[in-house]
């Protein structure tokens, strides 16, 4: 096996560079989308065309290439397609190893749903949702008044009480801490926070918590571009596991070669079985 | 050692082929999340292509030496990591893609069925002829 350093050794480093930048061409796409003003507008079209296109890419990949090379028994040593004993071992590493994907992507999917405490808070005091209509908003939020345990803040014994604090602080010439505390309740109340001003303030006190407030969408306003980054979120790690492997097999194949070249102990045929593994992966 | 270039190369050309549509996929709803950010989601989409270097870097480091384990009961086989992907795609495409696709193309279905057909013949393609 050669140690030395060769040109040629570092070739699928090179290869797999110029296949992973071509996703450069396929994300050079968004400059293409009409723009309005500062935002470029991706038509419902479009999001529809290139969320199947992915699903697609994703399923006919795992059907047709991923999951017969999985199931392919090697130990016969020819090319015909061999299944792998249902009740074996090796049987048991795949369908586990098949489920361990599958609860990374329920890991990442409660990940990307958590609410935040002062979401849910939020949620209570703007009557749970900005997008339900007008009607059944003010139904929720005199819902919420009348039950729960802030009801004195929105009705106007509060703001009788306010005045009266205001008063006795006059008097007293200083600010009590329970009127403090009830004078940010009000700002509050008054000027509910909207997830981005709130996403702003936590990422100056904390930038781990802005970062993770970035990147589960929750700085996001509408509902439709929050569940859009919700997917591009899972895409982006889905693509990125499925392209670490790709890169793994290239250069696997090539060391392969290598190895056949200077050990010869390798036979032609398993050569060709590795190399047909990840031709046919790709 | 020709062989070995031409055979990677191919390969190669595969992968190419089919980190378009990977690249439309990631960078689309991305932007539609964050209109006003095309660069980010376009370098969002590149760093997803550059695990692929990554992951070639990481089997020339550390499988030059030992050799790549080819052994197909091995937990850590090169089979299973694609058991592995082949899960989270699966999952991934059936519970969030593809509801998510029929959920935006609420006028016409014809996009839908456009993405949906060209993903299967680039792939396939990809597959059986390079």
């Amino acid at each position: 096996m050669s140690s030395s350093s060769s040109p040629s050794e570092w070739q699928p480093l090179y290869l797999s560079s110029i296949a992973g930048a071509s996703t450069c061409i396929g994300a050079a796409v968004v400059f293409c989308q009409p723009k309005q003003g500062n935002k470029r507008v991706v038509p419902p079209g479009m999001m529809a065309f290139s969320l199947a296109l992915a699903g697609s890419v994703m399923v006919t990949v795992s059907v047709i290439s991923i999951i017969p090379e999985c199931l392919h028994d090697d130990s016969f040593g020819d090319e015909v397609f061999h299944m792998i004993p249902f009740w074996s071992l090796i049987m048991l590493y795949r369908i586990s190893s098949f489920t361990l994907g599958a609860a990374l992507y329920f890991g990442l999917s409660w990940l990307l749903n958590v609410p935040e405490p002062e979401e849910i808070l939020q949620d209570v005091l703007m009557g749970e949702s900005k997008d339900l209509p007008d009607v059944e908003r003010i139904q929720r939020k005199s819902f919420h008044n009348e039950d729960s345990e802030r009801q004195p803040f929105f009705s106007t014994d509060r703001e009788d009480e306010m005045h009266f604090e205001r008063n006795l602080e006059k008097e007293m010439g200083q600010t009590s801490p329970v009127s403090r505390m009830k004078k940010s309740e009000s700002k509050e109340i008054d000027h509910p926070p909207s997830p981005g001003n709130n996403n702003g303030k936590n990422k100056a006190d904390n930038p781990f918590l802005g970062f993770t407030a970035w990147s589960t969408g929750k700085d996001l306003q509408s509902k439709d571009e929050q569940k859009a980054w919700r997917v591009a979120m899972l895409l982006f790690v889905s693509l990125f596991v499925h392209n670490f492997p790709e890169g793994l097999a290239v250069a696997a194949s090539a060391l392969e070669s290598t190895n056949l070249g200077v050990t010869v102990t390798i036979g032609e045929c398993k050569k060709y079985e590795f190399k047909s593994l990840c031709v046919t992966y790709e | 050692m020709n062989k070995q270039i031409i055979h990677t190369t191919v390969t190669s050309k595969g992968i190419m082929i089919h980190n378009i549509p990977e690249g439309i996929a990631i960078a689309i709803p991305c932007l539609k999340a964050r209109p006003d950010q095309p660069w980010m989601s376009f370098a969002l989409a590149s760093i997803s292509g550059l695990a692929e270097p990554l992951g070639a870097f990481v089997a020339l480091c550390f499988f030059k030496g030992v050799g790549m384990d080819k052994s197909q009961d091995a937990i850590m086989s090169l089979e299973n990591i694609l058991a592995f992907v082949a899960g989270i795609m699966v999952i991934v495409a059936s519970l969030e893609l593809f509801p998510e696709a029929l959920r935006n193309a609420v006028d016409t279905k014809k996009f839908f069925w456009y993405g949906t057909l060209s993903g299967i013949v680039i792939m396939s393609l990809t597959e059986f002829y390079i």
